[in-house]
């Protein structure tokens, strides 16, 4: 038995590339479905989307959910003007400095997609005030290269209609950089199916459900109504924390370090013992391994964690670079490492640990 | 369209957000005839519900909110005048001199709001505000049968226009008008599915009745009505959304809830099948709807809402044909629903 798998990049290379906003993340779970599908005993849904992968333990084991968002951040079209400029609706957290001279794809209601270019001025002869102001991303529009109201309609074009970055998944030259769209929180995606792929076959303890989750960009939703759907025992949630590795940013969270522990988010306190656990085999399988101390920012353990009667429950995350982008860059070694602790974590995790994690929070009888 | 009787009714009662029970004592009796049975939540959500002789039948739910911004009383000062408490989102600029009223065991007890300061200023920091109802002291204020914890809200009465409606409580009384409306319209039928029809309540101090009422209907597909902000008459709105008089508002995004988007569909496939009028709608408000979408195992939820103009106001304005378009397009959805769609919906998103 080979105890990892070679890692597929053609998983990560279509969770990036596919288009999902909140409430629209239908043709990422039509890919984690395909992937899945052979992988586990069953999938099931909640009402609003989100796409849970089953595999079955033995039998009477504890439920262990992995929690991964499938939407992405993007825009709806807001409105149409009358010269055919779309004006654009952040869903989720936008910054106007990384929008213009972007390509963005409009994706209808058939599901036909037609790229347009997020307008920006000419910087001659501006003004330094105007030159040195971002621009809100409510002011900024796509320019598709039509000229009036009724081309965009001809082409199908509605409001309301999704629009997402146009970006291609790219290998960069070190051979280890990953560079894509989406890796907030599509990667995760790929960890739970290439953790799905090591266990394949395999007799387990616990019950492994591998959730991806909707709406986790515009109020961590889909989590809390995977959660209702799985009722499970424990969770990790699987996310990306921002990476501090570039000129702008040197507080020293590198790429390629390994997985990040949220010890402490804005929204959650990590179980002390399941974190232990975790650091335990990543020192056994020498794995890096770092611990996070967020004052900002959630993931769906903030929802997870407090639902039903409580579940025990932290956060791993990938570091990534250039967040709420066009284009983002990971780690192929921090994503192969992440998937090596979660196929041992699942391979041992059982009552006994859960029940010892419960402990550590005084739960005693 | 519209039910004049039945709007004048409605507009005339207060509901201060966690005082309801003036409009839910009227739905009782309204609703009764039309029901098969009625359901509360413990915080006083009710719902007349319309049973189908499926078994295991789809739950419907068509809710809205019942409460209107309001006052509590917090204390009396020795000059007779009153410290109050907003609950909800008003309109400060509307506050200072507007009219207000207790309402103590069925009877009214006007007053007005005064300034805190020597400059125009109608709200403290901590939203309390100041009260005259006329009392000459404090003895007197406390022997009206005022209490601590007394409810007020905007005393304005109704102006009904023959095209537009001016009213303190369009936030939270067009739901309960709509409601009826549809339980008329489908009185006589046979339905495949449990159709909940009902009022939320606190929904303007934080969208909480609509929590429990949401446990206690446990629905598989929720219908919101509710009224967005007119931005058609300002100069300086950034799009020209919720016109009045131009149909009912298709809200494809609330800052709360992503409305589903085959429920989007159908409704605007209703609307242009029957010729009634729409319009695209985006909010950065909230409402209700967030936890009818987000509780349980989820639930795919609609808009069906309309424009009003000064909301948190004792004037807010509303187009009488808005309100018969919200009507007539929740009626014909309604009829048009099987249990075969409710399934698709939730599996709109896979």
């Amino acid at each position: 038995m080979v105890e990892f798998n070679e890692i597929d990049l053609n998983i990560l290379r279509r969770v990036s590339e596919a288009d999902g906003i909140g409430g629209c993340e239908r043709e990422v779970s039509r890919i984690v479905t395909e992937y899945g599908t052979p992988l586990v005993d069953e999938i099931i849904h909640d009402n609003l989307g989100s796409t849970i992968m089953h595999k079955k333990g033995r039998g009477n084991g504890p439920k262990i959910m992995f929690s991964a968002h499938m939407d992405e951040v993007g825009f709806e079209v807001r409105g149409i003007t009358d010269s055919g400029y779309i004006k654009l609706l952040p869903v989720g957290g936008w910054w106007g400095h990384v929008m213009p001279a972007h390509e963005m794809t409009v994706t209808t209601e058939n599901g036909d997609k037609y790229i347009g270019v997020i307008g920006a001025r000419a910087p001659h002869g501006l003004p330094p005030e105007e030159k040195n102001k971002v621009i809100s991303p409510l002011d900024l529009f796509l320019d598709m290269g039509v000229h009036s109201k009724k081309q965009i309609s001809d082409l199908g074009i509605q409001i309301g209609d999704m629009i997402t970055p146009n970006t291609k998944f790219r290998v960069m030259n070190d051979g280890d950089t990953l560079c894509g769209k989406a890796w907030d929180d599509r990667c995760n995606l790929g960890v739970e199916l290439e953790l799905l792929r090591n266990l394949a076959g395999e007799s387990l303890a616990a019950d492994i459900y591998c959730a991806a989750t909707v709406q986790e960009e515009v109020g961590i939703r889909g989590a809390r109504t995977a959660t209702h759907t799985i009722q499970p025992d424990l969770a990790i949630a699987l996310d990306v924390t921002t990476a501090t590795d570039t000129p702008l940013d040197t507080a020293g969270m590198t790429l390629g370090g390994g997985v990040v522990l949220s010890v402490v988010d804005n929204l959650t306190l990590g179980n002390p013992a399941l974190i232990n656990m975790l650091k335990d085999i990543a020192q056994e399988y020498g794995l890096g391994i770092r611990c996070d101390f967020m004052t900002d920012g959630g993931t769906d353990a903030c929802n997870i964690h407090k639902m039903l009667k409580g579940v025990v429950a932290v956060t791993a995350s990938l570091p990534t670079r250039y967040m709420h982008s066009s284009r983002l860059m990971i780690s192929r070694t921090d994503y192969e490492q992440t998937i090596k602790m979660l196929t041992a974590f699942c391979r041992r995790i059982d009552w006994a640990q859960v029940n010892a994690m419960k402990a550590a929070s005084g739960i005693l009888a | 369209m519209v039910d004049n009787e039945l709007m004048s009714k409605l507009l005339e009662l207060d509901s201060a957000p966690g005082n309801e029970v003036h409009v839910a004592k009227f739905l009782l009796t309204q609703y009764k005839p039309l029901a098969d049975e009625i359901v509360y939540d413990n915080l006083g959500s009710i719902y007349a519900v319309r049973r189908s002789k499926q078994v295991n039948a789809a739950h419907v739910m068509v809710s809205g909110h019942m409460d209107e911004p309001g006052l509590i009383l917090k204390s009396f000062n020795e000059n007779g005048t009153l410290n109050a408490l907003i609950l909800g989102e008003l309109a400060e600029p509307a506050l200072l001199g507007t009219a207000i009223r207790f309402n103590v065991a069925g009877h009214h007890i006007q007053g007005t709001l005064l300034s805190l300061t020597e400059k125009p200023n109608a709200v403290s920091n901590k939203q309390t505000v100041l009260v005259d109802c006329g009392f000459t002291s404090q003895e007197a204020a406390e022997n009206s049968g005022l209490t601590i914890g007394a409810h007020a809200t905007f005393a304005q009465a109704p102006v009904m226009g023959e095209q537009r409606v001016i009213a303190k409580n369009w936030d939270g009384r067009f739901a309960p008008l709509v409601g009826l409306a549809l339980l008329e319209a489908v009185k006589d039928e046979q339905l495949d599915f449990d159709l909940y029809v009902g009022c939320t309540v606190q929904e303007t101090v934080g969208l909480r009745g609509v929590q429990t009422a949401t446990n206690v209907v446990e629905p598989d597909l929720g219908i919101v009505i509710d009224t967005d902000a007119a931005f058609d008459y300002q100069d300086d709105a950034r799009d020209k959304i919720g016109v009045l008089g131009a149909g009912l508002l298709v809200n494809f995004y609330d800052k709360t809830v992503l409305p589903n988007r085959m429920l989007i569909q159908e409704l605007k496939a209703i609307c242009t099948q029957n010729n009634i009028p729409y319009q695209y709608y985006y909010s950065m408000a909230g409402s209700d709807a967030a936890w009818i979408n987000k509780l349980r195992t989820g639930t795919p939820t609609l808009f069906i809402n309309a424009a009003v103009r000064n909301l948190g106001t004792p004037s807010q304005v509303i187009d009488l044909n808005d309100i018969a378009a919200v009507q007539q397009a929740l009626i014909a959805f309604i009829h048009q629903l099987t249990p075969a769609k409710i399934a698709a919906y939730k599996a709109e998103n896979r």
